[in-house]
């Protein structure tokens, strides 16, 4: 399972970790992630620590997240991506729809 | 059939199950055996065919095929192996249940039965539940197979389908023509799509004012969206390009294009270039695509142009920014853009080829780069398959590329008959801030007298005039920080800003046509009133646009406060549109 998630303690946050590969083969077990506790967090953090790879339509996976978090771009954060990731939000500017820490 | 359908039956329903409409096959040379496993199929619901025979078994099961075959081993002639043999060669797909009767019950004649490629071995005595136990078995195996045989038959159906559509896809894909655009002298490219369509994009295109365009692009995704993305963008990019609008527009209304016909999770990541031949201006949006290297006559690399906003169709229309990067391109320049499929490319090791060993190739020289990074690449990547579309392009800006373009050379001055027209336009400040009046202008030439390609060099006239008037004359722009490459960016942040606040000013832009003896004579007046106009203030024009005004026209005039421009403009029926430069 390269999907996990975890609710923070307070119930408003939900983040999602991806393991290895992100695309498109993990696309249905994504949505599924964010749309199976059937209502809208308040914040959403994607923890990219563990992600090795990531194609464009990871990227369209996650406009489709914010998009699902309400488009604002604090809604969702995208952390703990390493150098190679980074590089791949950096050329895509990501940095202006999403929080990257 | 979903397999769950046979995969338990539950207890009553073994119980109670009947065979109807199932066909048996029975061979037994013991008469009394024979009748009696007859009459227990028979009690079960088959119908039964009887036989004692192999050759006989044979003979039948090419007029009906059997649902099951009972046979024993012992025959007279040919014994029942040799006919389970035959029942697999004749009905390779079909799995027809092969239940072996004997008397014999040493391990070997079992283990000989398995191996003819029996189902089940049912040793006498005959026993009337022991028969439809193992024919529940064999039958089950059977409807298992059946199963795989049908979902087996499905994804083949689809899997040709899929080519199918494809390679249809791709035959109108290759009709459209992208490749066409990019068979330049100053061009050199390279696309390896993954599969048989491409998510990579790239386009060319000329405009009727004598710039060079360019689309570079990678869609989310590959196969069939992204096939139908290139269609919708390749549509938009050669309408604009051929309209004569400017970059500005072309990344707008892509960029509204892809967001309204792509899915939101898909997008276009792209390159936008364009390329004035005559003043060496190059203006680059780069939305998603890896830097584009800028390379100088001596090999070295100078600042290229990064990627600095999110891919076409990301951003809604208000919230798009289309202002591109400019640059001044010396003799020789090159740009090099390439998707993110040649940094990403792996080694047998899982190494990314990456960005570095790109630069590397590109540096140094005036060798072309796309054949040395392919060199590269080949030699990175050895035998590991490919994981991505991989592209590359590569322009070359020489200063006589406009007049080499193909159908520059080709077009010719129109052929009928010059007539008496004029044409005025007027724009005020709000209008100059919001529209460029030159692609309306394309269109009217053409009407009016069927111009075509060989609107060029009017095109070009026309907008050196029209940009001299607006920028020297009603925004007072020095012309000389445009042909410094350092104050460039600053010449059309300075433009952007002052149009913005440009107020009570007018351009008043007339064509008036005659025929002459051999063709036509257009005199093209540009006239402007502003503020500025009024305080007499001299300007100069650039040195590259006035020798473009010499080259081209018959004579010209500009005024001292560069607030009223003019030229004539003289075409011969018949001529090339564009004349080759010196």
């Amino acid at each position: 399972m390269s999907i996990s998630t975890q609710t923070s303690t307070d119930g408003a946050t939900l983040t999602i970790r991806v393991q290895d590969r992100f695309d498109f083969n993990v696309h249905r077990e994504l949505r599924q992630a964010y749309e199976a506790h059937g209502k809208r967090y308040g914040n959403y953090v994607m923890d990219l620590r563990g992600t090795t790879y990531m194609d464009s339509a990871a990227l369209g996976m996650l406009l489709q997240l914010r998009e699902h978090a309400g488009g604002q771009r604090q809604a969702v954060r995208l952390v703990n991506a390493q150098p190679v990731i980074r590089d791949i939000l950096a050329v895509a500017n990501f940095d202006q729809l999403f929080t990257i820490e | 059939m979903p397999i769950s359908a046979c995969n338990v039956d539950d207890e009553p329903a073994v119980l109670t199950r009947r065979f109807n409409a199932l066909h048996a096959l029975v061979i037994e040379d013991n008469e009394v055996d024979r009748y009696l496993v007859q009459r227990m199929l028979m009690d079960l619901g088959f119908t039964v065919e009887v036989t004692s025979t192999v050759a006989d078994a044979l003979a039948l099961m090419l007029e009906q095929r059997p649902d099951v075959v009972c046979c024993d081993i012992g025959l007279p002639g040919v014994d029942g192996y040799v006919l389970a043999r035959a029942v697999r060669e004749r009905f390779p797909d079909a799995h027809i249940p092969v239940i072996f009767i004997t008397g014999l019950s040493d391990e070997d004649a079992l283990l000989r039965c398995f191996a003819a490629g029996g189902d089940d071995v049912m040793v006498k005595p005959l026993n009337p539940a022991r028969l439809k136990a193992k024919l529940v078995a064999a039958l089950r195996t059977r409807e298992l197979n059946d199963t795989l045989l049908a979902q087996r038959d499905q994804l083949a159906r689809y899997q040709a389908d899929t080519q199918r559509d494809m390679a249809i896809a791709k035959t109108i894909i290759d009709n459209l023509g992208c490749e066409r655009t990019l068979d330049l002298p100053n061009v050199s490219y390279h696309l390896a799509p993954m599969d048989t369509l491409n998510g990579d994009i790239i386009i060319g295109g000329r405009s009727p004012r004598g710039a060079q365009y360019f689309l570079f692009g990678d869609f989310t995704g590959h196969g069939l969206p992204a096939a139908i993305g290139v269609q919708v963008v390749y549509g938009v990019f050669r309408a604009m390009v051929a309209r004569g609008h400017a970059l500005e527009q072309m990344a707008q209304e892509l960029n509204r294009k892809v967001r309204e016909t792509l899915p939101r999770d898909r997008f276009l990541s792209a390159a936008l270039i364009e390329i004035y031949p005559d003043s060496g201006t190059v203006s680059v949006w780069n939305g998603g695509m890896p830097e584009i290297l800028l390379r100088n006559a001596a090999g070295s690399l100078r600042k290229g142009f990064r990627s600095t906003y999110l891919p076409l169709g990301v951003l809604p229309p208000e919230e798009f920014d289309a202002r591109p990067v400019r640059r001044q391109l010396r003799e020789n320049d090159t740009l090099f853009c390439y998707s993110d499929g040649v940094i990403e490319a792996l080694d047998a090791g899982g190494t990314m080829f990456g960005q570095a060993r790109v630069k590397l190739c590109v540096t140094g020289g005036t060798h072309d780069s796309v054949a040395a990074v392919r060199t590269a690449l080949e030699t990175h990547v050895g035998n590991v398959p490919q994981q991505d579309d991989i592209s590359m392009l590569e322009v070359r800006f020489r200063h006589d590329a406009l007049y080499a373009l193909p159908g520059a050379g080709a077009a010719l001055m129109p052929a009928r008959p010059a007539t008496h027209w004029r044409v005025a336009l007027d724009f005020a400040a709000d209008a100059l801030r919001n529209a460029d009046p030159l692609p309306a202008l394309g269109a009217v030439l053409d009407a009016v007298q069927g111009f075509g390609p060989g609107s060029t060099e009017i095109y070009m006239v026309t907008s050196t005039l029209f940009g001299h008037v607006l920028e020297q004359g009603l925004l007072q722009l020095e012309s000389g920080l445009k042909s410094d490459s350092h104050d460039y960016a600053f010449y059309y942040l300075e433009r952007e800003r002052r149009l913005a606040e440009l107020v009570d000013a007018q351009v008043h832009l007339e064509l008036a046509h005659r025929p002459d003896d051999e063709g036509g004579e257009l005199e093209i007046c540009v006239s402007g009133q502003s503020a500025h106009c009024r305080t007499q203030q001299p300007q100069a024009l650039a040195a590259t646009d006035l020798a473009l005004l010499a080259k081209l026209c018959a004579s010209y005039e500009v005024s001292e406060t560069c607030c009223r421009a003019s030229a004539r403009y003289r075409w011969r029926r018949g001529e090339p549109a564009v004349r080759p430069p010196g």
